[in-house]
């Protein structure tokens, strides 16, 4: 995985509204707007946000990524349940 | 010649103000009064104008640019995050100030990014919304450090960083007395497993380092070792570093400590002598 490439992709969809909302209806769209490799594509589409941080992805950003795909802080516990899963 | 005459260490934890309910009230209570505290300090100290150094959480600059050491010089408002529950001001910034310490730190080998037009995010934002903001003589010259985003700015060049704008202070032909907030910390986990664990144990070895001018042990942390013990939002003591810089071998006063796990992290508050 691309950690440089990965947090432009996400950082992009934590600044950029439209971009947020379309991904919630198709991240696939969005993310072919990108040269990502295909472990990188998959994590992020599936919102796996433990293997990103295990790639070195900050793990601020994840945070206020999955806040933006997600339905914003309130959804925090799921992604805590994610961080933490086995 | 302009006078720096103090400074006090702080959080900037967006919950405070964006789920202001969510600890006991006699932890927000606390907090909200030791803010309120800083602020009348500011005012009884007669400062002119206030140095807020935090840092950006990758919401004020993205990948494409991650300035180590960053200083607001003209139009500066806030949060960018319209979440955190205060409403979106513009700041009185300090320009001649600013530019003076941009200047002197050009001229003395710190090599400052500049914003000319910024809105910031919480972590100046919600200092200067408390602490500053309710008095309308008192300016503000925004400076952010790079404690947030790898790659991180280093313990050591904060702590220059600080002694640079110090000195430009002193250099400045002006009557201005100026205060610094280093804001920030203590140990919280952002967006890492562990978040909402507050490391009580290393929260206070920060402030009786502070407490007995130990500066060299706070400078001596590795960014590992900090991660480890207190999560990634510890860094933020970089910041806290930067305003330390500014006083040399002081001794700060403790004047709250809470841990508030609601909030995710140990909130400090100190003040500290010029």
């Amino acid at each position: 995985m691309n950690v440089n490439s990965i947090e432009r992709v996400l950082w992009d969809l934590c600044s950029i509204r439209e971009k947020a909302i379309e991904f919630s209806d198709s991240p696939a769209s969005v993310l072919s707007e990108y040269e990502l490799d295909s472990e990188s594509n998959a994590a992020i589409e599936s919102k796996n946000v433990l293997a990103l941080a295990r790639a070195g992805v900050s793990q601020m950003l994840l945070m206020l990524f999955w806040s933006a795909v997600s339905g914003g802080l309130a959804t925090l516990p799921e992604y805590l349940g994610r961080m933490n899963a086995k | 010649m302009a006078q720096f005459v103090g400074g006090f260490l702080l959080p900037h934890d967006p919950l405070i103000t964006s789920n202001p309910n969510a600890p006991a009230k006699e932890a927000a209570d606390a907090v909200k009064g030791a803010f309120a505290q800083v602020s009348r300090r500011l005012v009884e100290m007669k400062v002119d104008s206030v140095i807020v150094i935090g840092d950006d959480h990758y919401t004020v600059m993205g990948p494409h640019c991650i300035p180590r050491c960053l200083i607001a010089i003209g139009d500066a408002d806030g949060p960018v995050e319209p979440w955190v529950g205060i409403p979106r001001a513009k700041y009185r910034v300090d320009q001649e100030l600013a530019l003076q310490i941009m200047n002197y730190g050009f001229a003395n080998r710190v090599d400052w990014s500049i914003a000319k037009s910024i809105t910031l995010d919480h972590s100046t934002a919600l200092p200067i919304h408390f602490c500053v903001q309710p008095h309308a003589q008192m300016q503000v010259v925004p400076v952010l450090v790079n404690s947030g985003v790898e790659p991180l700015i280093s313990n050591t060049r904060c702590y220059e960083i600080g002694q640079s704008i110090r000195q430009a202070i002193e250099a400045w032909n002006s009557d201005r007395r100026v205060a610094v907030l280093g804001t920030g910390g203590l140990s919280h986990w952002v967006g890492m497993a562990e978040m909402g664990r507050v490391n009580e144990a290393w929260d206070r070895m920060i402030i009786q380092a502070v407490e007995s001018g130990s500066i060299d042990r706070i400078l001596g942390l590795t960014d590992a070792d900090i991660i480890e013990q207190a999560g990634n939002g510890a860094l933020e003591i970089k910041n806290w570093i930067t305003a330390l810089g500014m006083a040399g071998q002081t001794k700060g006063r403790l004047i709250e400590y809470v841990p508030v796990p609601e909030w995710v992290t140990g909130c400090g508050f100190m003040e500290f002598a010029a």
